[in-house]
């Protein structure tokens, strides 16, 4: 049980900073879009 | 009323007794009563006496009640007395007080608090529901300004699987102790400090252990002023306790509700098992930013939240029965609490340290404590950590940023504990 045990722990913490490492890429991506497409839209506003 | 009529209304009391006494006695010596089921007047009062708590403490597991209802009560005092996590702890000592009452059977079939936790724990419903309102009430926003720090919420995760890994290396070594796979990994969730995952996933793995688990999880909540500002201490240097981080941007309500999308997206595609989770605390989270529908999201934040804590805790505390909780395994569980607790404390210390050295802009290593859930107490012991070291230093927004990824994180680990060993 305790092989099974730490093959768990390895595959938990593996998805866990997967999940998080991903998200922190995507959430990066996503407010760097975002702004620049608000930065655009109240250029335009402006104009 | 004066002294002689008082004295003559007790003569007539009492005359009025023993009459009525004197009635019972002839009807219980009559053989038409007796055929009505009772017997005699003797065995009336044995009847009587059968259906009293006293008795019911003086036979099998009485003491064990008895003892429960010590336990309840100090969870009680605990939340009266000392103000720890009060919303969960006084109704869960009083769903253990109800349920250790001999013979009431209200945590048995049938009994108010069995239907209740039928209803909510079982099924999974009520965390999922507090969940929502968790969602509604938390500000992703420190998170999606320095994204970076949703790591320092997956790092202390890493108390979650060591006290999996101690569940199972006790079981082996401590006679009287023998957790499955499963147990181990709900008993590891409480180093998620998250109640309600904890409570989804016990409930799911190990509903024997429910009540061990939770009380295990939400006294160590409370215990996190304790707990956490030593090994945060021990881990940094003063000059690391001292750096001052550069002030968050602000973040625009677009951004905020296609954080709460994002997540969502991300569950569904590579962790459904803890789309239930992250689903309600998402949808809570998007009721609030949307900024349409703030009844909806008024009412998750405070009548939804209550009424389901309400409810939670008395279940949860239906599960203290002195038959579960009594044993070897419950000193074990709140050993192991307390270990995951730790670990994932100093994982997320350590971490931070190691991002603080790698990284260009400064990251104070105490922010990575706050990677336990425990949202939000754990981050404003960071932050109070942080001003005993340097009155300039205010980390109560940046460490809001592990914490609220510590939610996700402990969601996340709990959906892999769900694919893997349901």
């Amino acid at each position: 049980m305790f092989l099974e045990g730490v093959i768990l722990m390895f595959a938990g913490m593996g998805a866990v900073v997967l999940f998080l490492a991903l998200l922190v890429i995507v959430t990066n991506k996503s407010s760097t879009l975002i702004r620049a497409l608000e930065a655009k839209m109240n250029q335009t506003k402006a104009e | 009323m004066s002294a002689r009529s008082h004295k003559k209304f007790s003569f007539a009391k009492m005359a009025a007794v023993a009459f009525v006494f004197c009635i019972a006695i002839l009807l219980a010596s009559q053989p038409a009563f007796a055929s009505e089921g009772l017997g005699s007047f003797s065995s009336a009062i044995s009847e009587l006496w059968h259906s009293t708590g006293l008795y019911g403490f003086t036979q099998d597991g009485g003491f064990g009640k008895l003892v429960m209802m010590g336990v309840s009560l100090v969870l009680i005092y605990l939340a009266i007395g000392k103000g720890f996590e009060p919303l969960l702890l006084l109704p869960i000592g009083f769903g253990g007080l109800l349920c250790n009452i001999p013979l009431a059977g209200i945590a048995e079939a049938g009994g108010f608090l069995r239907v209740i936790y039928d209803f909510g724990i079982n099924t999974g419903l009520f965390p999922l529901l507090i969940f929502m309102g968790v969602g509604a009430m938390t500000d992703f926003g420190p998170l999606i300004a320095n994204p970076k720090t949703a790591l320092l919420g997956g790092a202390a995760q890493f108390g979650i699987f060591t006290a999996l890994l101690g569940a199972i290396v006790i079981s082996n070594i401590i006679p009287g102790i023998d957790f499955s796979l499963k147990d181990a990994a709900s008993i590891g969730i409480i180093g998620g400090a998250d109640g309600p995952t904890a409570i989804f996933l016990s409930s799911r793995l190990s509903p024997d252990l429910l009540g061990s688990i939770a009380v295990a999880a939400y006294s160590y909540m409370a215990l996190v002023p304790i707990i956490q500002p030593p090994i945060m201490r021990a881990l940094t240097t003063e000059a690391e306790r001292n750096i001052i981080m550069k002030q968050l941007r602000p973040v625009s309500r677009l951004e905020k509700i296609m954080f709460s999308i994002i997540v969502l997206l991300l569950c569904a595609l590579l962790l459904p098992s803890a789309a239930p989770l992250i689903g309600a605390l998402m949808f809570g989270n998007l009721a609030k930013e949307s900024g349409v529908v703030n009844r909806l999201s008024e009412t998750m934040q405070n009548a939804l939240i209550n009424i389901v804590t309400i409810m939670l805790g008395l279940s949860v505390g239906s599960k203290l029965a002195a038959e579960t909780f009594l044993s070897p395994r419950t000193l074990g569980i709140l050993f192991l609490g307390l270990v995951a607790f730790s670990v994932g404390t100093a994982s997320g210390v350590l971490l931070a340290k190691l991002m603080n050295k790698i990284c260009k802009e400064p990251i104070n290593p105490l922010i990575g404590a706050a990677g336990v859930s425990a949202v939000p107490m754990s981050a404003r012991i960071v932050h109070n950590v942080g001003q005993k070291a340097n009155r300039r230093v205010f980390l109560l927004m940046h460490a809001m940023g592990p914490n609220v990824s510590g939610v996700i994180g402990s969601a996340v680990a709990a959906g892999v504990l769900l694919a893997l060993c349901q």
